[in-house]
C-alpha cells in the first residue's frame, strides 16, 4: 500500500517540471555557513550557473541548473537562523517565503518545489534548529547530513536512518567534496520533488519567519490518504512512512501559530515572541537529537581543529601567522600580480607597433575600411579600448584577491582572524569581523567593500564602507613610488611607509569619529562566532567561485570605469581656448592644455594652490585619478605631451628611469609652491592622493551598499577632508622649512 | 563562576547568560542556553575563549565571557584536569 501522492523512488527523471505551471522545478539549498552548499551547488550545476543579486539588495545568490534533473537550483547564503540579523540572512528568509519580486515568487511561476537542507553533522543541534524553522515555513524539505567525518572524529556520529524516521523526510549522509554518491543524491532529490515531503512534528506557522502560505496550503491539500491508512503505512514501512503527510502524522509543535507566544500580551514578531518560539523549537530539537546523535563520552577531548587552534589562536604564534599571511597578500596584490596586470592591459590597449592588442586591431580594421586616423578611431582606441584595458588590468588583481579570500574562507581561517582581532577593533567601535574586509582594501578597495557585505551589524557595515577608502590600495602605491623617487630620492621607501602609516591612522581616526555617531552602542555587542572545522579548500570550487566574483566586478564596476574613461577622452578631445585655434575635435595634434580637460584642470588650480600643488598637470591627474588611480601616473606623463616610450623612460612601469619627467615635475611644483617647497607640495599631493576618493569603481560599490545619497555625502566629506589635510600638511610644513 | 574563569577541557553546565535580550536569541540559536553542557577548549589570545557546545566550536569575546555563568560538572580527564588547573 502506498500514498498516491508520494512518487516511487528510483532513477531520476531527466526533466523535472512543476506539474502545475510547466516551469522547471526550483530547489533551494539552505544550511549553516561552511556546510558544503557551494561545493554541492558547483558539482550539480557544472558551468550552468550565474551569480544574481537578490532583488532589491546587494546580496549575491548563486543560481544554476541542476544538470541531471533540469531543475533550477538556488544556493542561498549560509545562515544559522531564519530570524535574520544580516542582509544575507534576510534574503534567505524572504526567498523561502517567496515574497513578491523575490527569486522564488510563486506568482511569477518560480515558487519553491523543494528545500534541500544541508545539516552539519558536527553541529547537529544548530542544524536541527534550522531544520525546525524550515518546517514552519510550510515548504517541502529533504535533508543531507554533511561533515559526518567531523562528527565521527568528535565521537558523536549521526544516525541518519533514525533522523529520517524522526523527521519523516528523506535524509541521506552526504559528502559534497567527494565525487561519490551524486547519482544517489539525484535519485533522492527527484523522488522528493515528486513526494514533496513535510517535516513531521512541526506544523507550518503563519507567524514564523520564511512562512509561505502557498506552500503550506499545498502541503495541507495534497495529502488525501486517510489518517487510519497513514498509521498502517507507518507500521508497515517503518521509516519509509508516507512523506507527503509527515507534518500531520503526530502532534505538532507550532500548529496554528502555536509557535507564537502563548501569552497574548506578547506581540508577534517581538524578540520575546521569537524567544518563545525558539524554546518550542529547541524542545523538538532535543527530542530528535536524543534519537539521532550519540553523545560524546569525553567532550573534553580535543579535535584536530582544536589542536590547530592552540597555535593559531595563541596571542604570539597566531598574530605572527596572521602577519605573515598579510604580507603574502600584499606581495600578491602589490608585486606579483603586476606583470600579469600589465599583460592584460597590453592585450587591450597597447598601441606599440606590431603589438598584438585590441587597440591595434581596431586601428587596423578602421584603416582597412578608410575610417582610420579620425575621431572614431580616437574614441574607440583612446576611450573605449583604453577603459577596457584598465578593467582588464584590474581583473587579475581581483581574481587573486578573491582567490586568497576564498582560500581563507573555505579553510576556516577567516573566522579565527576575526576572533583574534576582535578586542583591538572594539576600541574603535567595530568588531573582529571587520578586520579582513579592511585588510583586503590594501590590495583593492572594491573587493574589500564586497567582503563587507556579509557583516551582520548594519551600523558596522556602514562604518566599514565609509572608512574603506582610506585603506591605501595597490594602485596608489605606484603614485607614492613615482613621486617618492622624484622628490625624495633615497628616502622614497620612508615616504611610502609614511603613507601606509597615515592610511592606518585615517582608518582608526575615521572609525573612532564615526563611533560617536553611528557605532556608539556596538562596543558592548557580544561577538559569538562559530569556528568551522579546518578544511582543505577545494581547488575546483575555489576557482569557480573566484571566477564568478571577479567576473561580477567586470560586469558591474567595470562598466563605470569604461564609461568614465570615455568621458575623460571626450574632455581631452574637445579643443578649448586660444591655443586650440584651428584644431578640430579629437585632433591628434591637440595639446592637453588646449583641451576641455586641460582647461578644467587649470580651473582647479586655485582650489589646490593652498596645498602647494595648484598646477594643472597634477590637478588633471587628480581628475582622472577619481576614475581610477591606475591612470594618475599615465595622466601626468601624457599631460606633458611626453612620448611615454621616448621621453618618460619607464615611469609608467614603476621603473627608476623616468626620462624628462622629474625635471618637468620639479618645474611645475616650483611654480605652484615656490622655490624650496617642491618636495613639501609633492608630499601634500600624496596625502591628497591617499585620502580622496579612491576610484569610480569604489564609489559604485559604495552606492550599491549604502545608497546613492549617503555615498554622495561620503564623497563630498572625503574630498573636503582630503583637501583640508593636504592644505594643513603644506601650510604647517612651510612653517618648519 | 564566570565562563572566563572556567578551566579548560572540563565539562561545564551553563547556568546563566546575562546579555541584552536583543543578543540572547542568537546566542541561544548558536547553542548557548542555560542548562546546556559545554567545554572550554581554548583560552585564546586577547581574552576570548572557544567553547565546545554540542560538538560546535563557538568563539566568545572577552567581555561576553564575563557575562556567562557556568558550573563545573566533572573533569574531562586527568590530563585535562591538570591542564585546566594550569590555565
Amino acid at each position: 500500500m502506498s500514498c498516491p501522492n508520494c512518487a516511487p523512488s528510483g532513477a531520476p527523471s531527466t526533466a523535472v517540471l512543476d506539474e502545475t505551471d510547466g516551469h522547471p522545478s526550483t530547489i533551494v539549498l539552505v544550511g549553516n555557513p561552511n556546510v558544503g552548499k557551494s561545493t554541492l551547488f558547483n558539482h550539480v550545476t557544472g558551468a550552468r550557473q550565474r551569480v544574481v543579486n537578490a532583488p532589491g539588495t546587494t546580496v549575491h545568490v548563486m543560481s544554476g541548473v541542476w544538470k541531471s534533473l533540469k531543475a533550477r537550483v538556488l544556493d542561498l547564503p549560509g545562515t544559522y537562523s531564519l530570524i535574520p540579523t544580516s542582509p544575507d540572512e534576510e534574503v534567505v528568509t524572504e526567498t523561502l517565503a517567496g515574497v513578491p519580486g523575490s527569486l522564488t515568487d510563486s506568482n511569477a511561476g518560480m515558487g519553491i518545489d523543494l528545500i534541500l537542507a544541508l545539516l552539519d553533522g558536527g553541529s547537529m543541534t544548530r542544524s536541527l534548529y534550522l531544520l525546525a524553522q524550515l518546517a514552519q515555513t510550510g515548504q517541502p524539505v529533504a535533508a543531507l547530513v554533511t561533515m559526518t567525518d567531523v562528527a565521527e572524529q568528535n565521537g558523536e556520529p549521526v544516525d541518519v536512518t533514525a533522523l529520517a524516521r524522526a523527521t519523516g523526510i528523506p535524509v541521506m549522509s552526504f559528502d559534497p567534496r567527494s565525487g561519490k554518491d551524486y547519482g544517489v543524491l539525484d535519485a533522492m532529490v527527484a523522488s522528493a520533488l515528486g513526494s514533496t515531503p513535510r517535516i513531521r512534528g512541526i506544523a507550518p506557522d503563519p507567524t514564523a519567519p520564511g512562512y509561505s502560505a502557498r506552500a503550506a496550503a499545498m502541503g495541507g491539500r495534497q495529502c488525501t490518504t486517510r489518517p487510519d491508512d497513514r498509521d498502517l503505512l507507518a507500521l508497515d514501512q517503518g521509516s519509509d512512512s508516507c512523506q507527503c503527510c509527515a507534518g500531520e502524522s503526530q502532534p505538532a509543535v507550532g500548529a496554528e501559530g502555536a509557535g507564537a507566544p502563548s501569552s497574548s500580551a506578547i506581540e508577534p514578531g517581538s524578540s520575546e515572541a521569537e524567544m518563545d518560539r525558539a524554546m518550542l523549537l529547541f524542545g523538538w530539537v532535543d527530542s530528535v537529537e536524543q534519537d539521532v546523535r550519540k553523545r560524546n563520552e569525553d567532550p573534553a577531548r580535543l579535535s584536530r581543529s582544536d589542536k590547530i587552534d592552540r597555535l593559531l589562536l595563541n596571542p604570539l604564534i597566531g598574530t605572527g601567522t596572521f602577519f605573515v599571511l598579510l604580507w603574502l597578500l600584499f606581495q600578491m596584490a602589490g608585486s606579483w600580480v603586476g606583470p600579469i596586470q600589465d599583460w592584460f592591459d597590453g592585450v587591450f590597449s597597447s598601441t606599440d607597433p606590431g603589438a598584438f592588442s585590441l587597440a591595434n586591431g581596431v586601428t587596423s580594421l578602421l584603416g582597412s575600411v578608410g575610417l582610420g586616423g579620425g575621431w572614431l578611431e580616437s574614441v574607440l582606441v583612446g576611450g573605449l579600448v583604453t577603459g577596457m584595458g584598465v578593467v582588464a588590468s584590474f581583473f587579475p588583481l581581483m581574481f587573486v584577491i578573491y582567490a586568497a579570500l576564498s582560500v581563507l574562507e573555505d579553510s576556516g581561517y577567516m573566522a579565527r582572524v576575526a576572533f583574534l582581532g576582535d578586542r583591538l577593533m572594539r576600541r574603535i567601535g567595530l568588531d573582529g569581523r571587520v578586520i579582513l574586509p579592511l585588510i583586503i582594501g590594501f590590495g583593492c578597495n572594491v573587493p574589500s567593500l564586497a567582503a563587507a557585505r556579509s557583516l551582520p551589524s548594519a551600523r558596522q557595515r556602514l562604518v566599514t564602507v565609509l572608512i574603506t577608502p582610506y585603506t591605501s590600495c595597490a594602485a596608489r602605491l605606484t603614485i607614492y613610488l613615482m613621486i617618492g623617487k622624484i622628490f625624495f630620492g633615497g628616502h622614497a621607501g620612508t615616504v611610502v611607509f609614511t603613507m601606509y602609516l597615515l592610511s592606518l591612522l585615517m582608518i582608526v581616526a575615521g572609525a573612532w569619529i564615526l563611533k560617536h555617531f553611528i557605532t556608539k552602542d556596538e562596543q558592548a555587542a557580544p561577538l559569538m562566532l562559530v569556528l568551522p572545522a579546518y578544511q582543505m579548500p577545494r581547488l575546483a570550487v575555489m576557482l569557480r567561485t573566484t571566477w564568478t566574483r571577479a567576473w561580477s566586478f567586470v560586469t558591474g564596476a567595470g562598466k563605470i570605469i569604461v564609461l568614465m574613461t570615455v568621458v575623460v577622452w571626450f574632455m581631452a578631445a574637445v579643443p578649448l581656448g586660444a591655443g586650440a585655434a584651428g584644431k578640430s575635435f579629437a585632433d591628434p595634434e591637440l595639446a592637453m592644455e588646449d583641451s576641455l580637460y586641460g582647461k578644467t584642470a587649470m580651473a582647479l588650480e586655485p582650489v589646490f594652490a593652498p596645498a602647494g600643488f595648484g598646477e594643472w598637470h597634477l590637478t588633471g591627474a587628480l581628475m582622472t585619478g577619481f576614475v581610477a588611480k591606475e591612470t594618475v601616473v599615465s595622466s601626468i606623463v601624457t599631460s606633458y605631451n611626453l612620448d611615454p616610450e621616448v621621453d618618460a623612460g619607464n615611469a609608467e612601469d614603476n621603473g627608476d628611469d623616468m626620462g624628462k619627467l622629474p625635471d618637468l615635475l620639479h618645474q611645475s611644483l616650483e611654480e605652484s609652491a615656490g622655490h624650496g617647497y617642491e618636495a613639501l607640495a609633492a608630499f601634500a599631493f600624496l596625502v591628497f592622493i591617499l585620502t580622496y576618493t579612491p576610484c569610480m569603481a569604489t564609489v559604485a560599490e559604495q552606492a550599491k551598499l549604502i545608497g546613492g545619497r549617503r555615498t554622495t555625502l561620503a564623497v563630498i566629506v572625503q574630498l573636503a577632508a582630503a583637501w583640508g589635510l593636504a592644505v594643513a600638511v603644506f601650510q604647517i610644513g612651510k612653517l618648519f622649512l | 563562576m564566570k565562563l572566563s574563569e572556567c578551566p579548560m577541557r572540563t565539562r561545564l553546565r551553563l547556568t546563566a547568560i546575562n546579555l541584552p535580550s536583543k543578543n540572547m536569541l542568537r546566542m541561544q540559536e548558536l547553542g548557548l542556553r542555560p542548562g546546556s553542557e559545554a567545554v572550554v577548549t581554548q583560552h585564546a589570545g586577547f581574552g576570548g575563549l572557544v567553547l565546545n557546545v554540542a560538538g560546535s566550536r563557538v568563539a566568545i569575546d572577552h567581555r561576553s565571557a564575563k557575562t556567562i555563568e557556568a558550573e563545573v560538572l566533572a573533569a574531562g580527564s586527568s590530563r585535562a584536569a591538570s591542564e585546566g588547573a594550569r590555565a
